[in-house]
């Protein structure tokens, strides 16, 4: 699973697009900064003023001496990553599901390498904290372990105060209805930055032009269209719907953009460059 | 049992695969979305049984198997075999079919006196049901071009054991003459034979000649000579007795001698010697007892006869009843007919056509399907989704 979700190419990618924000700030690379903010990765023997909490106790014992955990300093803010994991997510395809587990796991790799702290958000029920340039791996697992989308539209109720810094980041899809989406924005204002990607799928873009017979995947309602006949009707539908969204999101403060997902099997890098592209990683 | 005519028409039932490939491509492709909003404008009716298939397209199958039963040709239908018996004289002096070794539908033609000839096993097989196996059990001779499901029985003796000519009756009309009916083949030099002193040359196919065989013979024979090969043929006259008691009207014995100049009167002497039992008067016939005509029992012998009783003591003569013997029956046709076309053609006709609620049921499915396809009736506009 995790050679198929997060191949090679997908870190050779997301290494290749750390090192580019690194050569745009020189100096800067992928370092562990000592602070005492939170306990680090690296160990060093224990020294007068440390607290026993702060004691490595495996290492203690790989090492013949007391070891502790270096602190580290937390200086990139807060992360909320909030993931849409309701059905509309994958409708039947788990292409979009991938794609949002990708872009996941990179902006909260990137955020925790550059010393934030990333809270995911995935649906109502699965929410974790990540802190420390040492635990971005394993945000992996925990991407990768999340149960497959289901259900309907249902975001997390996010805290009314947040930290100074604090970004929000929704990756979702663009099936949101609007009453829900506004509903939620309002109690997102405590953030300062907004960030709504909305993932899309080839098919929702361009669908085939046939009769088809669709199935609301959360809904299950079901309408039987012939775009061989309404295609041009069908475009200009989705060009309406799509202004709609960027609007609204745009006038609750977020910060708007579509972002294309095309096949899970070979668009793990590409998916990578796209994000950068629009500036979404 | 079901058969086909053209089993291999079976192989147009193919021809309903790549139509319905067709219907599947045609048919709308299932697809997930995350959202309807976009379509709803464009949402055509009938969404909810989208997956069933339009009652057009099962018309359509059924118009199509219909199609193709009938261009395969079902014969029999599930009827039983049918054995017509040809139960005329000459037919049923042949060896007749074992009634236990057909299974079916039997039918019988003719009888001693009523003759069957072709024309009659013709219009039989006219009313028999398309399709249906027939089997013809008779002496006639097999006609040309018969149909396939015609089996024709030829019951007839070898043709060489064929009479050339024959007696059809002998009457007496006069004490010791006699009044004989005689047939013969075309070409054939008969004679007929009623003493060595009376030979009588026969000319003709057909006659009448008057003879009075001479001694105790009462014996006349028609000699024929065809194609090298003699044949013989006699004819024994009967001797007629009436057994006459003392009571009855003496009237009556001239009415008996009116009808058969040969008969001869036996009064009763004893019943025993004689061997016959009352009531009287009675029969014999070459000094056997005959059974007595049941007419004779409503006649009062003891009275003078009227015009009516007459009638009917003459009816009721063994000898006197019914006509010479029929030609066709006693010398049987040797040439084979031709099966007529009219009957062959109809069914021929009758084979190849479907029944009538078939071909209704497939005209019907066709237009219905058709009326389908062209989506009548227009259905009302729905945006609405299930």
């Amino acid at each position: 699973m995790n050679s198929e979700l997060f191949p090679r190419t997908f870190f050779v990618e997301l290494a290749r697009r750390r090192a580019a924000a690194a050569s745009a700030a020189p100096g800067q690379r992928a370092v562990q900064l000592s602070g005492s903010t939170l306990p680090g990765y690296e160990r060093r023997a224990w020294q007068r003023g440390d607290r026993r909490r702060q004691v490595d106790w495996r290492a203690t014992a790989r090492a013949g001496r007391t070891m502790v955990r270096q602190m580290e300093h937390e200086r990139g803010g807060f992360l909320h990553l909030v993931l849409d994991r309701s059905a509309s997510q994958a409708p039947g395809t788990a292409d979009r599901d991938v794609a949002q587990r990708r872009l996941a796991l990179a902006l909260s790799w990137l955020a925790l390498e550059d010393g934030a702290r990333v809270r995911i958000h995935a649906g109502t029920t699965s929410s974790a904290l990540f802190s420390g340039w040492s635990r971005r791996a394993a945000v992996l697992p925990f991407l990768r372990d999340l149960a497959a989308p289901e259900g309907t539209d249902a975001l997390p109720a996010l805290a009314t105060r947040t930290a100074s810094g604090s970004r929000l980041h929704v990756l979702s899809d663009p099936w949101l209805s609007d009453a829900f989406r506004d509903d939620w924005a309002k109690r997102a204002r405590g953030f300062r930055h907004r960030r709504w990607t909305s993932l899309l799928l080839p098919t929702e873009v361009e669908p085939p032009r046939e009769r088809m017979q669709l199935t609301d995947v959360e809904s299950k309602q079901q309408l039987q269209v012939d775009l061989t006949r309404d295609y041009a009707a069908f475009r200009q539908a989705w060009d309406l719907l799509t202004r709609s969204r960027r609007l609204s999101l745009q006038q609750a403060g977020f910060r708007p953009t579509d972002l294309l997902c095309r096949s899970a099997q070979t668009d793990a890098a590409a998916l990578l460059r796209r994000a950068a592209t629009h500036a979404v990683l | 049992m079901l058969s086909f005519d053209a089993l291999w028409a079976a192989a147009a039932l193919l021809l309903f695969l790549p139509f319905h490939l067709w219907l599947r491509h045609r048919r709308p492709v299932d697809h997930h979305v995350g959202g309807l909003q976009p379509f709803q404008k464009m949402a055509q009716s009938g969404s909810a049984h989208s997956r069933r298939r339009p009652w057009s397209y099962w018309l359509l199958l059924l118009a199509f198997l219909g199609t193709t039963f009938a261009l395969m040709g079902p014969r029999g239908g599930g009827l039983e075999p049918l054995l017509i018996v040809d139960q005329s004289l000459s037919a049923s002096l042949q060896a007749a079919p074992a009634p236990n070794t057909f299974h079916g539908e039997t039918r019988t033609m003719g009888s001693a006196d009523e003759v069957v000839t072709h024309r009659e096993i013709f219009a039989a097989l006219g009313q028999v049901q398309p399709g249906r196996d027939v089997t013809v059990w008779t002496d006639l001779p097999k006609p040309m071009g018969l149909p396939d499901t015609i089996d024709w029985q030829d019951a007839r003796v070898a043709e060489q054991a064929l009479a050339h000519g024959a007696i059809l009756q002998a009457k007496a009309i006069d004490r010791g003459t006699w009044l004989v009916h005689w047939a013969q083949r075309k070409g054939n030099d008969g004679m007929l034979v009623a003493s060595m002193d009376e030979v009588l040359p026969l000319e003709g196919t057909r006659g009448v000649r008057k003879l009075t065989p001479q001694g105790s013979g009462r014996t006349i024979s028609l000699s024929g000579q065809g194609k090298g090969r003699k044949t013989f043929q006699s004819f024994a006259l009967k001797t007629i007795g009436v057994v006459v008691e003392d009571g009855m009207h003496p009237d009556w014995l001239a009415v008996f001698q009116a009808i058969d100049p040969n008969l001869f009167f036996v009064p009763i002497v004893n019943e025993a010697q004689q061997g016959i039992q009352g009531p009287y008067p009675a029969l014999s016939m070459d000094g056997n007892a005959q059974p007595r005509p049941q007419a004779w029992d409503d006649i009062p012998w003891t009275e003078a006869p009227t015009p009516d009783l007459i009638a009917s003591l003459a009816r009721s003569w063994p000898v006197m009843a019914g006509e010479p013997r029929d030609s066709r029956e006693v010398l049987p046709i040797l040439e084979a007919p031709t099966f007529p076309q009219n009957t062959m053609a109809a069914l021929q006709k009758q084979q190849g056509q479907p029944p009538k609620w078939m071909t209704l049921l497939v005209l019907l499915s066709g237009l219905c399907a058709t009326a389908g396809w062209l989506g009548l009736p227009k259905p009302a506009y729905s945006s609405s989704a299930v």
